[in-house]
């Protein structure tokens, strides 16, 4: 089945919410995935792969594990980037704008594909921003310039996977004029100069995907569909002759 | 960056590409020594019970579209009307405006009388349609057959723009079909009563159900790329085919006496629409949108107050407009006591307008003397109809913004705020909100949630009813309050941090944090109501909306829902090409009884 923009941003966050999502985090949440649907990253297959991770008890603690001048850590405890990207990437901003740039690392973190449309927003209000993480065999650069609407997204093939790593997000961002280059080179696996060639997707790819999907709206998985409804209706009350005059019957 | 439109109106060079469209006339009338717009404060303006008294206006939806289908020439034509004898069937328009073709499309479907309900949870309706993009082939209407009439519970694809479904009014259909077959027209004083044929009770665009996106329609489908002009332009079209239905139903029961509906009495036939609960979270949810549309009407009121010439002309057009809402107002029916009264009210206060009119004219030098007389001594509803009037006065003045209702609803955190500047925020902007005591109960006595029927939005009463746990957060007051308590206690400890540090040790607050800030700098922001009050009126957000639709003659069921009249005296399609078309396009509002 097909659904809109809209309707699947709807859909989320009552979801998220239902999955007992703060005011504020659902609404980032339901936007962060839609924007990787939209935009050709498979957002949806990445959810469905997140939800069963995801009902249970919220993650409400971010941990600062050091607070160095350039390099601040979280641990987050195994918890999805969806519930914590917001925090750490307004972190991140409000420091590079202190000091001109900034790298994060947060460890122990899932589903990190989705602080795309972190970075998209935070470069939408003026900064360069960056994330970059490591699966088994590749290595992803995410990377908008300031005022940009889309990345450059590079995914380069590993040999030597750094299992200390393993579930680590790098997120950089400066001020326009400052490079994001060396606080790159720091945090590559092997350093960028060993990484063979990238693929990569352009600004061109993301705004034709993006086209697409609004012009021709998003193919839904039926069973995904379902499940969203099903936690939707945790947020519902249970319809009874007293509630249907709560409405000016 | 947001601009005010305030500003806008004062740029010269520039202003006309922004506002896309020709500003000629306005632009070179601009003076630079005329000084600043004197626009309503915010604690003025957004209060509820002002909100909620708000009518119609030049740049309400329904009158812009009017005058954009009318000024571009857009040719409609009937291109399938198989309907049975009694009416049932399917119809087509094909819709040729500006730069694209459009289909409307319409199943006509037998209702038994014990069926039909406003309701949201209604799931039969006599009529259900769609606005579609360009030409539809056979099989596109059949899926459209398979799913349309099915509304909530059917699919539909992003071809399709909007979605609606309406009831038959059960005291005039059958009514005007028996006199047109009988070869009379109806009594006009009887339409006047209810003022439509069919009466639709939801039209849906911006994505729902699979529709096109909002951001596709306002991209690609320039014709309605103005909030909710292809959703009332839509209701245009029911009420298009409604006035043709009765025409065919009455020549197909009796061919040879058989009259069709006098030109006139089709215009006074509106669209009836019913609006209930179901309206009110989109206005707490698109604060940025209700500011948008708030300071659009405030400025062209405030353009029309510096630049506004008073003249004897104008005097005498006030007074006919003045003349015409009294009428307007005496002709309403409804059996709400409240609005009843209310309208009497207004009708005899517009009477001393007329009075102080006659007597302070000679000496009138413009029309802040008006407003300021009304502020004082008239009830808001009438001071907004003044207002109303006042801006109708001036097309050259305020037609210039009728392209600025829309706009971006980005909500952004700015992280790097220090704590001192968003309390200052508060303090400034939601000082209204800091007012509320929610330690009374009757601050805290009812809750707003989603019912498992369509997710119909409904009122809960705190302690009583089951839902408090999972109410929606449209209390903007409440949240404001919290997040204020948490930001003085926090700052006591830490000082220094900003918005970032404080979100990163108290991430609750991130939702309200980030709508403080987004709407803090904005001139009208937020409606400024306690949602959660006992006493409140949500009926106040219902009108507000549907003002700046454009509908008239209010008609209250309940504190919750309200039934009103859209396109009442619009033109007809045939009028579009007339000679008097530019006459018929705006002399609509408020509309009266024809002359018989």
């Amino acid at each position: 089945m097909k659904v809109s923009k809209n309707e699947l941003t709807a859909a989320l966050k009552k979801s998220f919410e239902g999955l007992g999502f703060g005011y504020g985090d659902y609404l980032d949440a339901a936007n962060m995935v839609v924007w990787a649907q939209m935009h050709g990253l498979n957002g949806l297959e990445q959810l469905c792969r997140a939800l069963p991770f995801l009902d249970g008890p919220v993650y409400g603690c971010r941990a600062l594990e050091a607070e160095a001048s350039e390099l601040w850590i979280f641990n987050v405890e195994g918890a999805s980037i969806l519930l914590c990207a917001s925090q750490i990437v307004d972190i991140a901003c409000s420091v590079a704008r202190r000091q001109s740039k900034i790298c994060v690392r947060v460890d122990n973190c899932h589903n990190r594909m989705f602080v795309v449309e972190r970075l998209a927003n935070a470069a939408q209000r003026g900064l360069t921003t960056m994330a970059c993480w490591s699966t088994r065999n590749t290595f992803k650069i995410a990377k908008f310039e300031a005022q940009t609407r889309f990345p450059k997204l590079t995914t380069f093939a590993i040999n030597n996977h750094d299992a200390s790593r393993a579930q680590s997000l790098f997120v950089m961002c400066a001020v326009q004029g400052f490079d994001l280059q060396t606080s790159l080179e720091t945090v590559a696996p092997l350093g960028l100069t060993e990484l063979g060639v990238g693929s990569e997707l352009s600004s061109e790819f993301f705004d034709n995907a993006y086209s697409e999907a609004l012009d021709l709206g998003i193919e839904m998985p039926v069973s995904l569909w379902g499940t969203l409804d099903t936690l939707t209706a945790r947020v519902l009350v249970e319809s009874t002759e007293r509630s249907r005059a709560g409405a000016g019957e | 960056m947001d601009i005010h439109l305030s500003q806008l109106l004062d740029l010269e060079g520039d202003a006309s590409e922004l506002l896309q469209q020709p500003a000629v006339e306005v632009m070179a009338s601009v003076d630079d020594n005329r000084g600043e717009l004197p626009m309503r404060p915010a604690n003025v303006v957004m209060q509820l019970d002002r909100l909620g008294s708000f009518h119609q206006f030049r740049l309400s939806f329904m009158r812009t579209l009017v005058r954009r289908m009318i000024a571009e020439k857009w040719s409609i034509e009937r291109t399938r009307f198989d309907l049975d004898s009694d009416g049932y069937g399917t119809v087509v328009y094909q819709v040729d405006a500006l730069h694209r073709r459009y289909s409307f499309v319409l199943f006509s479907n037998y209702l038994d009388d014990s069926l039909r309900n406003d309701r949201v949870i209604a799931n039969q309706w006599d009529l259900t349609m769609a606005l579609c993009e360009g030409s539809v082939d056979c099989q596109q209407l059949q899926q459209l057959r398979s799913n349309i009439p099915k509304q909530e519970a059917g699919r539909v694809d992003s071809r399709v723009l909007v979605l609606s479904r309406a009831n038959k009014s059960a005291r005039n259909f059958n009514y005007v079909v028996d006199q047109l077959a009988q070869g009379e027209q109806p009594d006009v004083d009887k339409i006047a009563e209810v003022g439509y044929l069919y009466r639709t009770t939801a039209a849906y665009g911006s994505g729902k159900l699979g529709m096109a996106d909002w951001d596709k329609v306002r991209s690609i489908h320039r014709d309605f790329a103005r909030p909710f002009a292809a959703e009332m332009f839509t209701c245009f079209m029911l009420r298009h085919f409604s006035l043709q239905q009765v025409d065919f139903l009455a020549e197909q029961r009796a061919p040879s006496k058989a009259v069709g509906l006098d030109d006139g009495i089709k215009r006074f036939f509106g669209i009836g629409n019913s609006t209930g609960l179901g309206m009110a979270p989109f206005l707490i949810n698109h604060p940025k949108l209700i500011n948008q549309w708030v300071e659009v009407r405030e400025t062209a009121l405030a353009t029309v107050m510096r630049d506004g010439q008073s003249s004897p002309a104008k005097h005498q057009q006030l007074r006919i407009y003045v003349c015409r809402v009294r009428q307007h107002l005496a002709e309403i029916v409804t059996e709400d006591a409240l609005q009843n009264a209310s309208n009497k009210l207004v009708h005899a206060e517009l009477l001393e307008v007329l009075t102080w009119l006659d007597c302070v004219v000679p000496a009138l030098n413009d029309w802040q003397q008006l407003t300021d007389y009304a502020s004082k001594n008239w009830r808001v509803e009438t001071q907004e109809l003044i207002n109303s009037l006042l801006i109708e006065l001036y097309p050259a003045l305020v037609d210039v913004l009728e392209n600025q209702m829309d706009t971006d609803e980005r909500y952004d955190c700015v992280p790097e705020m220090p704590l001192s500047e968003l309390l200052e925020s508060i303090r400034g902007a939601y000082d209204w909100a800091l007012q509320v005591d929610f330690s009374e109960p009757v601050q805290q006595g009812i809750f707003w949630y989603r019912s498992e029927d369509k997710m119909e939005p409904r009122l809960g009463q705190t302690d009583v009813d089951e839902g408090a746990d999972r109410q929606m957060q449209l209390v903007v007051a409440r949240s404001v309050s919290e997040c204020y308590r948490a930001l003085n206690a926090y700052v006591d400890e830490y000082p220094n941090d900003d918005v970032a540090r404080f979100l990163l040790r108290q991430p609750q607050y991130r939702g309200i944090v980030c709508r403080i800030q987004t709407m803090a700098p904005l001139r009208y922001g937020e409606i400024r109501e306690n949602l959660a009050h006992s006493e409140v009126l949500p009926i106040h957000l219902l009108r507000c909306k549907l003002s700046f639709f454009g509908v008239s003659k209010f008609d209250p069921r309940s504190r919750l829902w309200v039934r009103n009249t859209m396109f009442q005296g619009a033109p007809l399609i045939s009028d579009f090409q007339s000679s008097d078309a530019q006459t018929l396009a705006d002399g609509w509002q408020f509309p009266v009884k024809p002359f018989r």
